[in-house]
């Protein structure tokens, strides 16, 4: 919220601004919520200015309410709907990744989850021809194995340069480094150093629970506080900048109920979408489905849906027609 | 710059001050002065300068070495960090299968986890890798420095000589047959002494210890720029006992393997981390798996299993960002880690056996 | 180190104040919080609070030293490094005996000569570096009451007769043995606790512990929950407090160990408890059963196996030969010897170069042993020549 200066509207002279700092009054939120007729009776503060700057400022800073109508079409207008590469995958979440959402993806160790955040991003950079922010806290990004995957779909080098140019990689091991690469990419959107056709359109953070957990635990709050500061951060940029946000997370055994995903309760709240991957046990190695992914949690379709992956040596992307694979058998979604 | 004044890295005191005199995101103090703010928000001069200085991102005074790479936002195309990747090298084994395996050898930038059963030979590699990182550039090495932590005590200096001669040996031998001036050079400052003196000991008795020589270590290996390889053998061993608080072991852990990514991409260094075996109960069964806990398997971006099957030693990849899981065969001989000798009796690689075989090899006499 | 107060480590004394007022005395403590926390408690920014980091860190980390210095060090004093058992071959592979600053286990089923091992070993501590001993005393833990005296005296004068020629050096040599007999687990934490203290008072040069399963095995039942992770914390406490012991004194500690059953995968292991059993065991190893394959191995289990540095398996072979296996060790490679008990102790049978250096051998801790055959008992050649042990 705005602090109260000199000059911030039409009217707010700094003996005006003096007057209310003597009464507590420091922020527009102040000034709104306190009690005019008591700041005239202990300051000598014009009633009919303080009233006039009042409706100045409420005008100025408030939310604006749209009715539902617009809203929906600017939501139509305005988001898009990505492919992540696998048909299965695209199915699981109702064709794609949605802009202006956050779409997670837990799973245990080696259950796959960077290599359905790199397959999402060769998709993207490649068939949408969309950037991707990709911000790497746990080392596992490698970016031979980027190429790997982006050799799948292009056989041709200056299209291979291309796509590579699209992924963008940050390494951030700690929260303030996430945050300041995250605050990095809103002020260069805002700024518009980037024309909009180059603007990112997905973010992958690839893990949140890494960074995360060194902070939680003791007696005190802070690391809550700053789990949730992040949380709502991504969320923000996501509506604002019409991103994609996709989002890893691990597993944490409980003696009572099993696996489920860390972070707990009350990061559970912030993804709109929920998919934990799972590696099958037992898999015999020529196997082409190794791996499910379950919806755990999704606005739109019904929570338990459960597809086979196979996350091979192409990662989790479909072959294209022209590359050709020994014994790779596509088995149909299984619901 | 609508970034909340509450997550930027600023004391307790300071942010509630701010908070309470209504600064409340980014954008309210980026354009003021230190006197103007220290006076709203009723902070020192210091204070506020230093708030200021967080929230631009500029250097602060005094800073030590590491804190350098903190402002600094590393942004780069996935084209870039190709390149990077390959121009870098990765640390031979002398094993090559193990070698290829690993896509050329253990890879720096990451950080590679050994697991495996007591006496299963992690420590043998460990130390064949703390000789393998010095080998000169014109043999195919990275001639670089090595720290080892060791924290169970199993770091034997008669076993580091064994293998650091076999390792002069093999290469003065490949330079003799190839005559090369380079070749000589590279030997000339290849030798036992010279390898052993480049082996940074720390030995560890608990875990405070151990986290204290970690946050110490950025400082270390900014002195000494030469390191390529960092060994902690074992990180289980000090976290497995006097453990109460599981909460508390997971965070520490966690905290140490960020600390170690961090610094192994940095600095381009690799680490190593060895890791014990522990029996889970399962319903039916129990069965040998990783120490440390469930959360603990993320923290490294390589796994490798070294397990017994049937009187042969082999090493599973487990977990690898590039490389496909499987599973090859090695053998520790009086020189060090080797491939398996050719004439050796079990080559082909094993499907799941329920059970070693009962007797070990040795001359049966009846009576 | 973890208990370092954080007076000492030149942090400022308001600042320790303010932590003291936390309950935050030791460096432990310090250690233990997370970053927010350490922000919140000392009230800095998150700079200054890595570089208090810095500051504590520098004052608890262990010493540097390179691998040369070490060499360097070892090289100068070549005696320190080991403990010669006086049994050529195994010292040959071992790179001279028992190693100083480690722990060494031997394990195996009973009656196969652990205890005379053990009592070997502490003979040859007491004597003079002259004959290859360490010249100083030894601290014996007795925790099965195995311990006799009369048989030192009898290794003693048969294994060295030259020098053991006066009374007067048996009683001296029987005088810098020191024995502790230990009954509960309790009492041998307690002990091992003590030991410092010994150590350094009586110059104390070998310590030897036998044996450490009894106890453990005795009061932990393992089919009760929760007493698997309290035998383990147990087991690691002793481990790691002799391993400081060993190293920061640079003397060897010897452990003796059990056996167990292990059968086969798919069943969750067995942990007979009496080695009197060991009859049934080696019923159970011999005989394949359909889906139960049982194989009789070092007991403790799997941790346990990853605490110690070396592990000798006594083991026997055929009627009545025994073997001692070189299982687990991180300077030897898996080495199989013959030996049997006489007089003197143990003696090694078969050619004094044992240069066959074979490279397999199995998981240490699965690694099956032989215990003793039931229908020997019945042949006429059952009873060995040697002394019964």
């Amino acid at each position: 919220m705005v602090i109260l200066r000199e000059g911030l509207c039409p009217g707010l002279t700094a003996e005006m601004v003096c007057a209310l700092k003597t009464n507590n009054i420091q922020t527009v939120v102040d000034l709104v919520s306190s009690d005019l007729e008591e700041v005239v009776r202990k300051s000598f503060v014009s009633y009919k200015m303080l009233v006039a700057v009042r409706r100045i400022l409420l005008a100025e800073y408030s939310a604006f309410p749209s009715n539902g109508a617009n809203l929906y079409e600017e939501l139509k207008s305005s988001t898009a709907i990505l492919s992540t590469g696998n048909r299965n995958l695209d199915t699981l979440l109702d064709s794609g990744l949605y802009t202006g959402e956050v779409t997670e993806f837990a799973g245990a160790a080696g259950s796959g989850k960077t290599q359905v955040c790199l397959s999402i991003a060769v998709n993207v950079s490649h068939s949408l021809k969309q950037h991707v922010l990709y911000i790497d806290s746990t080392g596992g990004l490698m970016a031979s194995r980027l190429f790997q995957l982006v050799q799948v779909k292009t056989q041709e080098e200056e299209e291979q340069v291309e796509v590579m140019q699209r992924i963008e990689v940050v390494q951030a091991f700690d929260i303030y480094k996430m945050l300041d690469a995250l605050q990095d990419l809103r002020c260069s959107v805002s700024q518009q150093v980037v024309s909009p056709a180059s603007a990112v359109r997905v973010l992958i953070v690839d893990s949140v629970c890494a960074v995360i957990y060194p902070l939680l635990g003791g007696k005190h709050m802070e690391g809550m506080s700053l789990m949730m500061q992040l949380g709502r951060e991504l969320k923000i940029m996501a509506r604002e900048l019409n991103l994609a946000v996709v989002l890893t997370n691990h597993m944490t055994r409980n003696i009572n109920s099993g696996l489920r995903p860390a972070l707990g309760r009350s990061w559970s709240f912030m993804p709109s979408t929920r998919i934990l991957l799972e590696k099958k046990e037992g898999i015999q190695r020529n196997s082409t489905i190794g791996h499910t992914a379950t919806l755990s949690k999704s606005s739109r379709q019904p929570t338990g849906l459960s597809v086979g992956l196979a996350i091979g040596s192409s990662g989790a992307l479909q072959e294209s027609p022209s590359f050709v694979k020994e014994s790779l058998s596509q088995a149909g979604a299984e619901v | 710059m609508q970034r909340d004044v509450g997550s930027y890295p600023l004391a307790p005191t300071v942010k509630v001050k701010l908070i309470g005199a209504g600064f409340l995101t980014a954008q309210d103090i980026a354009g003021m002065k230190p006197l103007e703010l220290s006076r709203e928000a009723g902070i020192s001069k210091e204070e506020a300068l230093e708030t200021l200085q967080i929230v631009r991102h500029e250097s602060l005074g005094a800073k030590t070495c590491f804190s350098e790479a903190a402002y600094v936002i590393r942004k780069c195309t996935a084209l870039e960090l190709l390149e990077q990747e390959q121009a870098q090298g990765a640390i031979i084994t002398f094993c090559s299968v193990l070698d290829d395996m690993l896509g050329g050898g253990v890879p720096l930038t990451k950080i590679t986890e050994v697991c495996g059963a007591p006496g299963v030979g992690k420590t043998q590699l460990c130390i064949q890798l703390a000789v393998d990182v010095q080998i000169p550039v014109c043999f195919g090495g990275i001639a670089g420095e090595v720290v080892y932590i060791d924290t169970e005590g199993s770091f034997m200096i008669d076993r580091v000589v064994d293998i650091a001669e076999a390792c002069v040996q093999h290469c003065k031998l490949i330079s003799e047959s190839h005559q090369q001036d380079e070749y000589k050079e590279g030997i000339a400052n290849f030798s036992l002494d010279s390898i052993l003196s480049r082996i940074y000991y720390f030995r560890c008795h608990d875990y405070v210890e151990l986290l204290a020589q970690v946050h110490l270590l950025p400082d270390f290996v900014f002195q000494h720029q030469e390191v390529r390889l960092i060994i902690i053998d074992s990180i289980a061993f000090p976290f497995r006992h006097d453990f109460d608080d599981l909460s508390l072991r997971t965070r520490l852990l966690n905290g140490l393997a960020q600390q170690l990514i961090s610094l192994a991409n940095d600095h381009k260094l690799a680490v190593i981390l060895t890791n014990q075996m522990t029996t889970r109960i399962g319903q039916n069964q129990s069965m040998l798996v990783p120490a440390l806990g469930e959360s603990w398997g993320h923290a490294a971006t390589i796994r490798l299993i070294l397990h017994w099957q049937c009187q042969q030693r082999f090493a599973t990849l487990y977990k690898s960002p590039s490389q496909k899981e499987s599973t090859v065969p090695f053998h520790i001989s009086a020189l060090g880690f080797r491939d398996v000798p050719a004439s050796g009796p079990h080559l082909s690689s094993p499907e799941f056996q329920t059970n070693p075989c009962k007797r070990p090899r040795v001359e049966e006499d009846e009576q | 180190m973890a208990n370092k107060k954080l007076k000492r480590t030149g942090l400022s004394q308001e600042l320790c104040d303010r932590l003291g007022r936390h309950h935050i005395h030791t460096c432990q403590d310090l250690f233990c919080l997370s970053l927010l926390e350490l922000m919140k408690v000392t009230g800095q920014s998150y700079q200054n609070v890595q570089r208090l980091l810095q500051t504590v860190s520098k004052s608890c980390a262990p010493r540097m030293q390179t691998a040369y210095d070490m060499r360097k060090r070892q090289v100068n004093d070549p005696i320190l490094a080991f403990l010669p058992t006086n049994l050529d071959s195994l010292d040959k592979v071992l790179y001279g005996g028992v190693a100083c600053g480690a722990l060494t286990e031997v394990t195996g089923p009973s009656g196969c000569g652990k205890t005379q091992f053990c009592i070997l070993m502490s003979l040859l501590a007491t004597l003079p570096s002259c004959i290859g001993g360490l010249n100083g005393n030894v601290v014996f833990i007795d925790t099965e009451s195995t311990f006799s005296a009369e048989r030192l005296v009898e290794m003693a004068t048969h294994r060295f007769p030259e020098y053991f020629d006066t009374e007067e050096k048996i009683l001296s040599m029987t005088s810098r043995i020191h024995l502790y007999r230990e009954l509960t687990c309790e009492d041998v934490l307690k002990r091992i606790e003590s030991l410092e203290e010994e150590i350094i008072s009586k110059k104390v040069k070998l310590v030897i512990v036998d044996s450490v399963a009894s106890v453990v095995r005795k009061e932990f039942d393992t089919q009760l929950q929760g007493n698997l992770t309290k035998r383990s914390n147990l087991l690691a406490r002793e481990a790691s407090l002799l391993k400081y012991l060993a190293e920061e004194f640079s003397i060897p500690v010897i452990l003796t160990n059990q056996i167990t059953t292990r059968l086969s995968r798919n069943a969750p292991r067995i942990d007979l408890v009496s080695p009197a059993d060991d009859l049934s065991l080696s019923e159970a190893s011999e005989t394949e059963e359909e889906g139960v394959r049982g194989y009789v191995t070092a007991a403790l289990g799997n941790t346990w196996s990853h605490s110690v540095n070396t592990r000798l398996i006594l083991q026997y072979h055929g009627a009545h030969g025994r073997q001692i296996i070189v299982a687990k060790s991180p300077l030897a490679p898996f080495s199989v010897f013959s030996y049997t008990i006489q007089n003197s102790g143990l003696v090694l049978q078969g050619e004094k170069d044992y240069t066959v250096f074979s490279s397999e051998g199995t998981d240490p801790g699965l690694q099956p042993i032989r215990v003793r055959a039931l229908f020997n008992y019945c042949s006429p050649q059952a009873m060995p020549g040697g002394r019964k042990p």
